[in-house]
């Protein structure tokens, strides 16, 4: 079972469990405040990016997150 | 600084103004729990700006649909 869990909500965030952790570009932690859950936003409209503030309720953000198979990986080179 | 203690399995990297790069140990699913297969990809970098056209995943439309966030880093711990 993998370490950690990424969950494609209908029409809302990315929840995010297990082992992991959230870093900006430069390598440096965000402190989640002994979250061992998060939310993270993916409609955009966010004023606590790149956490989820609940404004995908509002602002129409649609995407059922079904789950599928990606075409497998081109081959390098 | 102590020597830092074991990493987590799972790195979320939050790109300024861009995508969410996961990588290390981590599963994708839906709602229902199904499995994103990801056709051998050991990362992937996920949509936050709302505008991608292959939800869940960036397609990098964030450069055009003038998405930002440079949100500073919270305190660290």
């Amino acid at each position: 079972m993998p370490a950690c869990r990424i969950t494609v909500r209908a029409h809302g965030p990315l929840r995010v469990e297990g082992d992991f952790e959230i870093v900006d570009r430069e390598g440096r932690p965000f402190g989640l405040g002994g979250r061992r859950v998060v939310s993270l936003c993916r409609c955009g409209q966010s004023a606590s990016k790149p956490f989820c503030d609940g404004s995908h309720g509002a602002c129409g953000f649609r995407d059922e997150g079904e789950a599928r198979d990606l075409p497998p990986r081109p081959a390098a080179g | 600084m102590s020597a830092p203690a074991e990493r987590p399995r799972c790195r979320i990297t939050v790109n300024p103004h861009g995508a969410l790069r996961i990588e290390g140990d981590f599963e994708l699913v839906d709602e229902r729990g199904r499995v994103y297969g990801l056709g051998g990809r050991t990362s992937v970098a996920l949509c936050r700006c709302g505008a991608s056209r292959r939800k869940p995943f960036c397609d990098g439309r964030h450069n055009t649909c003038g998405f930002r966030d440079d949100a500073p880093v919270a305190a660290g711990d």
